[in-house]
């Protein structure tokens, strides 16, 4: 099952570094390329919606809570 | 023992030497964010490289500067040269054939990332680490792959000093062949194309040499932390890290890495220039030839052309647009000595701190004298509408004759 991953990235950017985005990309690269999935930091910016598996997902919120020091908090 | 004014600076080249190493300055927030971004690739074994780049270029470095001194002649160069270039303070008359166990209260390393990033949960004090290794190799007359070095408490961490453990053993850093020698590309130079270029330039030639480090060690100047480096050992931090993302990711993790390398370029573009164009030194000796803003670009170059980088100039220069060379570029000239030929431009450094500059002038209202130090104004600034692009067209590695970056909206 896919699940959106752009409300990450935009709760990230709102406390995060200006590089954010690439900073995230570059602590899950190899989950990225082991699911074949090429996200860059315009792609974040200019999609509305990103789509990825579970797996991904999770790996994008635990390097983000992890470079953030703080939990994010999924919507219901 | 040490005087870093026994050193000329190289006009031709805009480069200085010190003991067959390019030295070139960095502020503590580039040096801060290019380590940040090293380890924050957790799955690379960076400790390897973060180590092994200073122990090379220190040991290279240390061998032409203790030639023919005496064991405790070239303990006190060692000294001199880590404060003297901003580093901290080390007390290495302990030292012996079997190696080192040091303390010291006084590190830049430490005491930057805490101050940028506060408190780390592993020392950060990587160079300090190498540093030794090769002071040890050097004057014990070691082989560097025979050294094993570690740094066991770090103030970052919220250890009360830093602490180190140098002796002969199983290496656990890497060690590199030797280097080439330096060629620079001698080819004629478009200027600046500016009346007040010489006379600014002129007033700061020399003035490098009064950036040393004070009783702490360390060099507070243009409200950061300086420290000269290495040109080769901050560079090959950039190239073995773009190298290993090369080795996770293909070409999609070398561009992931050349971007958030640029990015600490950008960061010091950002800091170290702002710092300058804050400075009293700015609003005597450059200010009063400023009329607009591409002024401010241009004269920002004529200073920092006098502090071992290159010669920077501008081709094109308006708000949209703006082409910028670097004549001989100290990422160009370490990458040749280092590894060769390249057949892309790898001059991340340059590139971001151009980037920050253009930022800087169009996108900030520092020429009406806003003050934009802090980490807040920085990410103001780059999460601001008004984004630069960047794109590396040339670079002396790959054939070229300067570096060329252009930047636009």
């Amino acid at each position: 099952m896919n699940k959106d991953v752009k409300p990450i990235f935009d709760w990230a950017n709102t406390i995060g570094d200006a590089n954010i985005n690439n900073r995230i990309l570059g602590k899950v690269i190899p989950v990225l390329i082991k699911t074949k999935i090429v996200l860059t930091d315009s792609m974040i910016q200019e999609q509305p919606t990103i789509m990825v598996p579970q797996n991904v997902y999770d790996a994008i919120k635990d390097s983000t809570e992890n470079l953030l020091a703080t939990q994010y908090q999924e919507e219901k | 023992m040490f005087d870093i004014n026994k050193y000329e600076f190289d006009q031709k080249h805009n480069c200085l030497e010190i003991g067959g190493e390019a030295m070139v300055f960095h502020c503590h927030h580039y040096m801060m964010n290019l380590q940040r971004t090293i380890l924050d690739a957790d799955y690379i074994e960076s400790k390897l490289f973060l180590i092994g780049s200073a122990a090379d270029s220190i040991y290279y470095q240390l061998t032409n500067l203790c030639q023919g001194l005496s064991i405790d002649e070239s303990k006190e160069i060692a000294q001199d040269i880590y404060k003297t270039f901003g580093y901290g303070l080390i007390d290495i008359s302990s030292m012996d054939e079997n190696g080192i166990e040091l303390q010291t209260t006084k590190s830049f390393f430490s005491k930057t990332w805490s101050l940028k990033y506060g408190n780390s949960k592993k020392p950060v004090d990587y160079y300090t680490t190498g540093f030794l290794a090769a002071a040890y190799a050097v004057i014990y007359n070691k082989n560097l792959k025979n050294i094993f070095a570690q740094q066991n408490a770090c103030m970052a961490c919220g250890d009360e000093k830093n602490t180190f453990l140098i002796r002969e053993g199983e290496c656990n850093f890497a060690t590199y062949p030797k280097k080439h020698a330096t060629v620079f590309k001698e080819v004629p130079k478009v200027s600046l194309n500016w009346e007040y270029e010489e006379v600014i330039t002129n007033a700061f030639f020399g003035a490098h040499a009064t950036m040393v480090g004070d009783k702490d060690g360390l060099i507070p100047a243009f409200r950061v932390y300086l420290v000269r480096t290495q040109s080769d050992y901050v560079n090959r931090l950039q190239f073995e890290f773009a190298k290993a993302m090369m080795e996770v990711a293909g070409e999609y993790g070398e561009t992931l890495a050349g971007e958030l390398l640029m990015e600490a370029g950008h960061a010091c573009g950002f800091f170290t220039y702002g710092g300058i164009m804050n400075s009293p030194e700015w609003e005597g000796a450059v200010k009063p030839y400023l009329k607009n803003k591409e002024d401010w670009i241009r004269g920002l170059a004529a200073v920092v052309n006098t502090m071992g980088w290159g010669y920077h100039t501008a081709i094109e220069l308006s708000e949209s647009r703006a082409v910028f060379r670097n004549y001989n570029d100290f990422e160009d000239l370490s990458y040749m000595r280092m590894y060769g030929t390249n057949t892309r431009p790898i001059h991340w450094a340059n590139s971001g701190g151009f980037k920050g500059l253009m930022q800087l002038v169009y996108n900030t209202d520092i020429v009406n004298g806003e003050n934009i130090e802090t980490e807040e104004g920085f990410r103001a600034m780059r999460r601001s509408k008004i984004g630069y692009k960047t794109k590396m067209t040339k670079g002396i590695s790959c054939g070229d004759d300067y570096l060329e970056v252009e930047i636009y909206l």
